[in-house]
């Protein structure tokens, strides 16, 4: 907790709340595009390469209270631990250079987005009674037909799908860090080793 | 510009007038009796007999029972239809094809349901009648750190206006010719031409933010006054106290009922 007490910059600061407005507003385009992944962690991952594992951690964990205090999804806040997770471990793969490359973002992706499902999977399945309420609700069913257990079938629903979006969401990151301003980054903390 | 997402409907009466931290602790002691009731008949009696007159002593039963019931809809929906199914048992009610439903399954959705009931409820009770930034206040008050307030106070603000520029930009490449309809692929390439206007136009107006606060002196150390004055009782601070001993009365009791050996 040392880095938080410290305090965040003030750019950090008031890049949070608009990392948080990006996460709602692209999630919400790849919905009216009717695109079958979330993209909803972009801000999240964001936040975590430029200004460190632990600006990404709260972004990601307030990004799932702003969900449910607004009014969108109410089980949301259930799941900011997860979302936490994926904000560190963007800002932890960041400073070691992963995001250097295209594919190494890639690769950050993936092992981001199987963590998730892994720690994700008991929460749906010991606070929400093993579903999501959502139409991921399908693969579940289909893998416990197939004789899983109900933990088991939530871990191979978000190995399903979170991979997948978290890459893509990584290769986005990556490629605005390419297309930013200099003079724009240069002000974060953590950007030199991004 | 329109108003900050929320579900906050003010009323004269009811919870609404009373200090947030009191709603707050009245919402985490009914999640505490969700999560140790173990009998689906005191689980949904905690939604009737104690959320549902508070919802109508703050004359919000209306809006509460309808987000309710659309928050639970479709979990209720996939537990009774999955866990009917696949939940472990023995009483079958039906059968269709290889699978069997069972009355087991059917419990453990039905006592999952009602404690998603019970927590979206209480959660719904104080987001409808309490305003965010009054529970920021009076949390930083208690000594949450002032910038995860101003974080999700602000969040709230900016946020109408990233929709309706996202809006605006959808609207904007459409009018170009992007097409955002058709196969998989199309529509996946069509936010290649919508994220990153968003991305940039957003990010860019930070430092103009960052400025402006810097130059109000938000970084500055000390206390700060606050405009809105909240109001606190005797009568609340037992309230709260009561609700505190309840809530680990019945966390205790049923972790003393899950480590008794069978």
């Amino acid at each position: 907790m040392g880095r938080l007490q410290r305090g965040l910059s003030t750019l950090t600061l008031v890049t949070i709340p608009v990392a948080i407005a990006i996460n709602v507003v692209v999630g919400q385009l790849a919905l009216a595009v009717k695109v079958p992944l979330y993209l909803d962690s972009i801000g999240t991952i964001l936040v975590g390469v430029l200004a460190g594992p632990w600006a990404g951690a709260l972004t990601g964990f307030l990004s799932n209270v702003i969900w449910t205090v607004a009014g969108w999804y109410t089980p949301a806040i259930a799941f900011a631990a997860v979302a936490a997770i994926i904000g560190a471990m963007a800002g932890a793969f960041a400073r070691a250079g992963w995001f250097r490359e295209w594919w190494r973002a890639v690769l950050a992706g993936l092992l981001t987005g199987l963590v998730a499902a892994v720690v994700s999977a008991p929460i749906a399945t010991f606070v929400f009674g093993g579903v999501m309420g959502s139409g991921t609700d399908a693969i579940v069913a289909l893998a416990r037909s197939i004789g899983l257990t109900s933990l088991g079938a939530n871990m191979a629903q978000g190995a399903f799908s979170d991979p997948l979006d978290k890459a893509i969401s990584c290769l986005a990151v990556w490629g605005l860090l390419r297309a930013l301003p200099k003079s724009f980054m240069a002000r974060f903390p953590s950007a030199a080793s991004a | 510009m329109s108003p900050a997402p929320s579900l906050y409907l003010p009323q004269p009466t009811g919870l609404q007038p009373l200090h947030p931290l009191t709603k707050l602790v009245l919402t985490l002691t009914v999640l505490s009796g969700a999560i140790s009731l173990a009998d689906p008949r005191y689980v949904f009696a905690t939604y009737g007999l104690i959320l549902v007159p508070l919802a109508g002593w703050s004359r919000i039963l209306g809006p509460f029972l309808r987000y309710s019931f659309r928050a639970l809809a479709p979990f209720l929906l996939s537990l009774v239809i999955i866990q009917g199914f696949f939940y472990p048992g023995e009483l079958v009610i039906f059968s269709l094809g290889p699978f069997h439903y069972k009355a087991e399954g059917l419990g453990f959705a039905l006592l999952f349901s009602g404690r998603l009931l019970v927590g979206l409820g209480a959660s719904l009770l104080l987001l409808l009648t309490t305003r965010m930034d009054h529970l920021m206040q009076a949390l930083t008050q208690r000594g949450l750190s002032a910038q995860i307030a101003y974080i999700v106070v602000t969040t709230l603000q900016i946020i109408p206006r990233f929709q309706s520029r996202g809006e605006a930009i959808f609207d904007a490449q459409r009018a170009r010719g992007l097409k955002t309809e058709g196969s998989l692929l199309r529509r996946a390439r069509a936010l290649f031409f919508l994220v990153p206007p968003l991305l940039f136009s957003s990010l860019m107006e930070t430092d103009a933010r960052a400025v402006a606060l810097e130059a109000r002196g938000f970084g500055k150390p000390g206390p700060k006054t606050s405009w809105a004055v909240l109001t606190d009782s005797g009568g609340q601070r037992i309230v709260r106290a009561l609700c505190a001993v309840a809530a680990l009365a019945m966390i205790g009791i049923r972790l003393a009922a899950v480590a008794r050996p069978r």
